[in-house]
């Protein structure tokens, strides 16, 4: 009998000590799912003002932007009169951009999406950054805790699983209770440091952490840095069908 | 001593076919050095005058990071506020001209039928009075400032299939690398001569190139004419003063051209080349000559026996040759010298039409040459012909005195 115990308590002492291998991974990915959770939503419409920092000069601008699922987003420009009545359609790895001065709609897709959008820190592909699923392209593992800010944040870092992502390598500081981002170090696949983002400003909708502004910096570019501030913000909210067509790029 | 002079007109007068062969020689070099003169001064200058309209103009006012990107057509360093700067220059009074050109470099899309072409924003009225652009256009008309409107080199419409009436969509990344675009109609197409202008270079009004690429009050050169283009350097140094009261000197600079690397060094090597061309033609032209003259000499045997039997010392045979020689130098040199000139100042009115072999040059050199004629081209292609037929002479001469005349004689 005091054999039989000994046995089931020296099992159980391996199956215990096993687990404790394995619950790194679990957590990592546990953290992730639980961000994307907070971070994802069906639809969204907000009222975005982006003010982009360059060594020459400092531009503000205003938006309106509505999304849906994970690749179906249209944004019109509010100002400045410069970029007043340009619209931007984006649908899975496309984007149509209607630039009123031409009347004209050009086509954008795949690597270019990496380009500039309106000249910010950010890519046209960054701005619709928020709808994906981030377990869906990357593998996570934790590689500790730190504070930001007062915050104590989990460390990530994720690496690409699909094929062709823009930045191979994340690093994320992720609120420890709010699981959303506070920080992320966007990395290219040869290692080189690409962008900095950093949450300023987090808002609670509901169950809901939201980031209200942020600041990116395109670490290619000297010396600039763009801030984005998400001034109204309404989720999973009705979207008229005929947002999401080329139809709604149209002159008006 | 005119007795050796008389004699040797005879000499020359008596065997004409002999004669004419060390004439004619001489008549070619001589022409060929007056021409070839003649030419390269006028592609040197064609080429310079071409340089400064189109490229360096006399002094150039741009920021001082440009030059470094100017490869790239930087947008990110242009000159701004150039109004109060031309204002200023307005004061100088060796300065005949201020404008500002707004160069970029833009993906042309015509339905599909992409190029890359150099853009450029510039004022109308100023382009015309710096190389009269207005008298190239081909088709169409002129582009004026504050309409969009588009002027495009021939070849480049050609290239794309655009034509005068079709209206063209520039898409470009402005300064601040924001995506935009303007429309412009095609109002005309100009055919300077220069190929590699002619087909990628599009104009548009500075106005509008301002508005397309965000980049109001700005440019990225300001272009300068002189009425003496040797007064650059002075004048630019007089603008780094003007600059320097502005307290704007540590951010723009004065160019003159002879600092604009491309240029400069382009008219060195042409003047070398002028120099080597003519060295050859001089080499060719001594062989040329010495050869009809040994060959005169030992044709001559007998003749030179015969004088030394009758008691010619030789120092009065060299003499006679040297006659012989200078007064067909200075025959074929009036002979040639005249059909040079009269083929360069023929050739400074009408032209010589190289364009099969300008395609390639990226040079602004024309594609038509004309010659630049000065009387000076003449009178050093006389001196070098006289001079070249005299000393030419000397070793057949110094050949026939050394002779032995009965051996002279022997030959016969």
């Amino acid at each position: 009998m005091k054999r039989c115990a000994m046995l089931i308590a020296i099992f159980l002492t391996i199956v215990y000590a096993g687990t404790v291998f394995a619950r790194d991974e679990v957590s990592a990915q546990d953290i992730l799912d639980r961000l994307d959770h907070n971070m994802w939503t069906e639809s969204a419409r907000a009222k975005i003002k982006m003010m982009i920092h360059t060594r020459r000069r400092t531009d503000e601008k205003e938006m309106i932007g509505w999304s849906e699922g994970g690749n179906k987003s249209f944004t019109e420009m509010l100002s400045p009169a410069r970029d007043k009545g340009s619209k931007y359609l984006k649908l899975e790895d496309n984007m149509w951009i209607y630039l009123p001065k031409a009347e004209k709609v050009i086509k954008i897709s795949g690597h270019m999406l990496r380009q500039s959008m309106m000249g910010s820190d950010f890519s046209y592909e960054d701005t619709m950054e928020r709808s994906q699923k981030l377990r869906e392209s990357y593998a996570a593992k934790l590689v500790g805790t730190e504070t930001v800010g007062e915050r104590p944040c989990y460390v990530l870092e994720l690496e690409a699983i699909k094929h062709d992502v823009t930045y191979y390598k994340r690093r994320m500081w992720i609120d420890q209770e709010r699981f959303v981002g506070l920080k992320e170090e966007l990395y290219a696949k040869s290692g080189k440091l690409l962008k900095v983002m950093t949450a300023n400003q987090i808002k609670t909708f509901g169950k809901r952490h939201y980031p209200t502004h942020i600041t990116m910096e395109d670490k290619l570019r000297k010396g600039s840095y763009t801030e984005m501030f998400i001034t109204e913000i309404a989720f999973n909210v009705e979207i008229p069908p005929m947002t999401f067509s080329k139809r709604n790029l149209g002159r008006r | 001593m005119f007795y050796l002079l008389k004699m040797a007109l005879r000499n020359i007068g008596r065997n004409k076919r002999r004669t004419a062969l060390t004439l004619s020689a001489v008549v070619i070099v001589v022409m060929l050095l007056t021409f070839a003169q003649s030419y390269l001064e006028g592609v040197i200058n064609d080429v310079f005058a071409n340089y400064v309209k189109t490229q360096a103009g006399h002094i150039k006012i741009v920021h001082r990071e440009y030059a470094k990107k100017e490869i790239m057509l930087a947008l990110d360093v242009p000159v701004e506020d150039y109004a109060s700067i031309e204002a200023k220059l307005e004061d100088l009074e060796e300065v005949t001209l201020v404008t500002e050109r707004l160069r970029f470099g833009v993906m042309l899309d015509v339905d599909g039928r992409t190029k890359n072409c150099l853009g450029i924003g510039a004022i109308p009225e100023k382009e015309h009075t710096i190389m009269e652009l207005n008298e190239y256009i081909v088709d169409g008309s002129y582009f004026r400032i504050g309409a969009s409107e588009m002027l495009m080199g021939s070849l480049l419409a050609d290239e794309l299939d655009a034509h005068v009436g079709d209206t063209i969509t520039v898409v470009t990344r402005t300064a601040y690398n924001a995506l935009s675009a303007l429309n412009f109609k095609l109002v005309g197409l100009f055919t300077l001569g220069f190929t590699y202008i002619d087909e990628s270079t599009f104009y548009i009004p500075l106005d509008a190139a301002q508005e397309l690429l965000d980049m109001e009050g700005q440019t990225t050169e300001m272009f300068v004419l002189l009425t003496d283009r040797d007064d650059a350097i002075g004048v630019a140094g007089k603008i780094t003063s003007l600059l320097e009261d502005m307290g704007i000197a540590d951010v723009y600079e004065a160019l003159p051209w002879q600092s604009q690397g491309e240029l400069f060094s382009a008219l060195s090597s042409s003047r070398v080349m002028m120099g080597i061309i003519t060295g050859i033609i001089l080499l060719v032209a001594a062989l040329a000559i010495t050869n009809t003259m040994l060959m005169a000499v030992f044709e001559r045997t007998q003749e030179i026996g015969t004088m030394m039997a009758l008691g010619m010392k030789s120092f009065q045979i060299v003499r006679t040759f040297i006659w012989e020689s200078v007064s067909i130098g200075v025959l074929g040199g009036i002979l040639g010298s005249a059909l040079g000139t009269a083929l360069a100042l023929l050739v400074q009115a009408k032209g010589i039409d190289i364009s099969s072999a300008t395609g390639n040059i990226s040079m602004p050199m024309g594609n038509v040459i004309y010659t630049d004629y000065t009387v000076w081209h003449t009178i050093t292609a006389f001196l070098y012909g006289l001079i070249l037929t005299a000393l030419a002479a000397l070793y057949p001469a110094y050949k026939a005195s050394q002779m032995e005349p009965t051996e002279a004689l022997r030959s016969v």
